[in-house]
């Protein structure tokens, strides 16, 4: 099944067409990695998903994407879809409050109460990143304090205390160590059996290793789809073999 | 965890509509005191008319029948305008320049407290210093009877306005992009050349436009003029005779005018007329500053 | 290339010392406050009253400094409200739209409209036609209408310089904006938010022509009454100077006034490097 579909969809910030007509599903219970050059559109399909591409001035779109069956432009309530499709971007963001308050952002403001159960979620959250024994004795901490790859992760749970179904990440280690990476890389594979995930990356050594099935992208159109060793070893497209040679280099 | 509550949705829209209508309400403020003011002195324009009364050089609230031409306190408020201009604008670009260029670490962000500090002396403490110390010096050293003038307060607005155009002028010099100095540095010029000669014609739009600001401000200033430009309703022939600006001319007459009377509405039309010279300067200044931000695009 | 090196050391001269007479100016002014005005000041100067033959001419500007610190007080509760309304919906609800830059325009031109055309407004709409009378209540609109762009402006510059991407983050998890502002951006913004408000505080207090011709009077008790006129220090100073009533109380005064406005710039300034720090964090 696919959780998340994108159907005939194309997007234009003003006069600048950015996709064109895209068609691709992807499947829940999976990892499936976008790649491909810079500007061929992988930042805006993803933020067209969880629907923060139409803040944007001049953002217009046409077609349609389904998420777990139900389109997300349909839906009374944007907040509901961006609930539900998690996002995490590229530079790890920390909000300026404690550990504690950032993973329980979302949580308070959705109405979850009293002391047992926050703590609850704070917990839960920080174990599913492999954060809870890093920081369990410091969680009233300013989050600032934390490393780079704990910031990230940070935002993972952060994420994850909304209960999405859908998870995006845009390049969410290009600026970490390996060590971090690894971490994260790892965490993604665990995270995939109940959610859907998406991740853009540039490194073709982390799709291999953690992607399930690749998209290639370019120019804002999906040029191709499929298992992530299908695309790497015998690609059928003349553009896609060319991308990922460039990569060997 | 809980559904999604349809309340927040609503709350939401309920918080953002009290933002807006604030806006809307407080910025309308602007064009509700114009279309009062307008009101206000409506008897004025219908009835000695715009061109009578702008060219008018006789002020004679009380005679009869009573004459309301404003052309002396018009003039009045050019130029002792123009001259704090005159005067401060060399003085502050030198200094904009200094900041910018040629001030050593420590000192620029020593001025700048001091550039904000001047700015937060009361313009009445501007006019009693100009008019206690300034005028007893020119009375004493030039042997006047009095020692009040339009230049008089030309120079103690200079001072007032100089921090002003100085913050601006080194902002705009500050913004100026770091290659056009290394292309200066690489051709071997001198620091005062480039500074002069490449820099300030680059900064010249923001600069400019610090410029026409101050010089708003200085055309709608009331108590340091009020207290050394002289107060008399002739027409000023040279900037050493007294005058009396617009800004002047109503704060001494409204009290005593009585409310409703032709003279009342007389004082308001010349508020408008100030209101609108310094709105009209104001709105001159955006439009100059988009059309800046697209001409450094150009470069 | 004599002639170059001459016109150099000119000009460098030239810049140099437009820089050094403005720090001069500055010293020029608070040490001869000092020097003429110091020795009249005394603690009987700041909590009496006027007296004396003609009235202020000995005594104290206590109801002088009472009356400012009403009309200030008004003036912001007047203005803050309506101020950070503004400036939030500037900053956060309006973003690009054209209504935004349409109300950010006439805010703009709010700060350029003279202080006396604001206290000739006030006069017609509250002393005279809603027959307030010289006021309190009148000095304190005409401050707030004078001091609301200010506000405006300086509250929503600190909000635009809170880091976007706590914005964008919190989008993502799909919470409203106003809880976002609610506990990121007003807190991050607080210090600048409140520099703001502290200048806009000085620029009331210092301000006289306004409240020349809606609140102030010679002399007053200043009790706070909504419509009874008011003394106020920037007043009294015109007073004591124009009427010659009195030279020395007129430095202490002027003295006084500067004082305070130095020491709310100061803490403004202070708040601003707070919030720079911050915002670097």
């Amino acid at each position: 099944m696919n959780a998340v579909e994108l159907i005939k969809f194309s997007t234009c910030y003003g006069h600048k067409n950015v996709l064109k007509n895209v068609n691709v599903g992807f499947n829940s219970g999976s990892i499936t990695a976008i790649m491909g050059p810079s500007g061929c559109g992988k930042t805006t399909l993803l933020r067209s998903i969880n629907r923060t591409a139409e803040m944007e001035a001049g953002f217009k779109c046409e077609g349609d994407i389904r998420v777990l069956g139900q389109s997300i432009n349909e839906v009374k309530n944007v907040s509901s879809v961006r609930r539900q499709v998690g996002m995490v971007y590229q530079t790890p963001v920390v909000l300026p409050m404690s550990i504690k308050e950032n993973v329980l952002f979302g949580p308070r403001y959705y109405g979850a109460q009293g002391r047992l159960q926050m703590d609850a979620i704070v917990e839960d959250c920080l174990r599913k990143v492999a954060l809870w024994d890093e920081v369990k004795d410091r969680l009233k901490q300013p989050a600032s304090q934390l490393s780079g790859g704990q910031k990230q992760r940070l935002a993972m749970a952060r994420v994850l205390a909304v209960e999405p179904r859908v998870l995006l990440l845009d390049e969410p280690c290009s600026s970490l160590d390996p060590a971090s990476t690894g971490l994260i890389e790892e965490l993604l594979m665990r995270l995939a059996e109940d959610l859907s995930i998406i991740i853009v990356t540039h490194n073709l050594f982390q799709a291999r290793r953690i992607a399930d099935e690749t998209v290639f992208m370019l120019d804002g159109q999906v040029v191709e789809k499929g298992s992530t060793d299908h695309i790497f070893t015998s690609p059928r497209h003349e553009k896609t073999r060319g991308f990922i040679s460039g990569l060997f280099g | 965890m809980q559904k999604m509550n349809p309340g927040l949705e609503l709350k939401e829209k309920i918080i953002s509509t009290i933002f807006i209508s604030a806006a809307v309400l407080s910025s309308l403020l602007l064009l509700g005191m114009l279309l009062f003011i307008l009101r206000e002195s409506w008897p004025i324009w219908s009835q000695v008319g715009a061109m009578d009364f702008l060219s008018g050089t006789a002020w004679r609230p009380v005679s009869t029948p009573p004459q309301f031409g404003i052309a002396p306190m018009l003039i009045s408020t050019m130029w002792v305008a123009g001259g704090a201009l005159l005067i401060a604008a060399p003085l502050g670009f030198g200094c904009a320049i200094f900041l910018a260029e040629f001030a050593p670490a420590p000192l620029p962000a020593m001025l700048r407290p001091v550039l904000n500090m001047l700015t937060g002396i009361p313009s009445v403490v501007y006019g009693f210093l100009g008019a206690a110390v300034l005028i007893k010096f020119f009375e004493l050293r030039f042997d006047l009877a009095s020692g009040e003038s339009l230049f008089a307060a030309s120079l103690i607005l200079a001072i007032m306005i100089l921090p002003f155009i100085t913050s601006n002028s080194e902002a705009a010099l500050r913004s100026v992009a770091p290659e056009y100095r290394q292309a200066g540095m690489a051709l071997g010029v001198s620091r005062e050349y480039m500074a002069l000669r490449v820099l300030v014609p680059l900064a010249r739009r923001g600069m400019m436009g610090a410029l026409v600001l101050a010089f708003g401000r200085a055309m709608g200033e009331t108590m340091a003029v009020l207290m050394v430009a002289g107060n008399t309703l002739m027409l000023p022939f040279s900037w050493f005779n007294k005058g009396e600006p617009l800004p002047a001319l109503i704060a001494l007459e409204l009290g005593s005018s009585i409310p409703g009377s032709i003279h009342y509405q007389a004082l308001f039309a010349a508020g408008l007329v100030l209101i609108v010279m310094v709105i009209a300067v104001n709105f001159g200044v955006n439009i100059l500053l988009r059309r800046l931000k697209g001409g450094v695009k150009q470069f | 290339m004599r002639s170059r090196v001459a016109a150099d050391l000119l000009l460098k001269s030239f810049f140099w010392l437009s820089g050094l007479f403005i720090l001069l100016v500055l010293l020029a002014i608070i040490l001869y406050l000092i020097w003429r005005g110091g020795p009249y000041i005394s603690s009987q100067f700041i909590v009496g009253s006027p007296a004396g033959t003609p009235l202020g001419s000995e005594g104290g500007i206590f109801p002088a400094i009472k009356g400012t610190l009403w009309l200030v007080l008004l003036a912001l509760v007047f203005s803050i409200v309506p101020g950070l309304l503004t400036a939030v919906y500037l900053s956060e609800y309006g973003s690009s739209g054209r209504l935004a830059e349409m109300i950010s325009l006439l805010v703009q031109s709010m700060s350029g409209v003279p202080s006396i055309v604001t206290g000739l407004f006030v006069y017609a709409l509250g002393v005279v036609t809603l027959g307030w009378g010289i006021s309190l209540l009148a000095g304190g609109l005409a401050l707030a209408i004078m001091v609301f762009p200010v506000i405006v402006v300086s509250s929503r510059d600190a909000l635009l310089a809170v880091d976007e991407n706590y914005r964008l983050v919190a989008n993502s998890l799909g919470v409203a904006k106003s809880y976002t502002l609610r506990r990121v951006i007003l807190p991050r913004a607080a210090a600048g938010i409140l520099a703001g408000i502290l200048l806009a505080l000085g620029y009331a207090a210092g301000a006289t022509a306004p409240i020349m011709v809606t609140a102030a009077a010679i002399a007053a008790s200043s009790s706070g009454a909504l419509l009874e006129p008011v003394m106020a220090l920037p007043y009294h100073l015109y007073i004591l100077f124009n009427e010659h009533i009195s030279i020395n109380q007129a430095y202490a005064t002027a003295l006084v006034l500067v004082i305070l406005l130095l020491l709310i710039n100061t803490l403004a300034l202070w708040l601003y490097s707070l919030q720079e720090r911050i915002n670097s964090r």
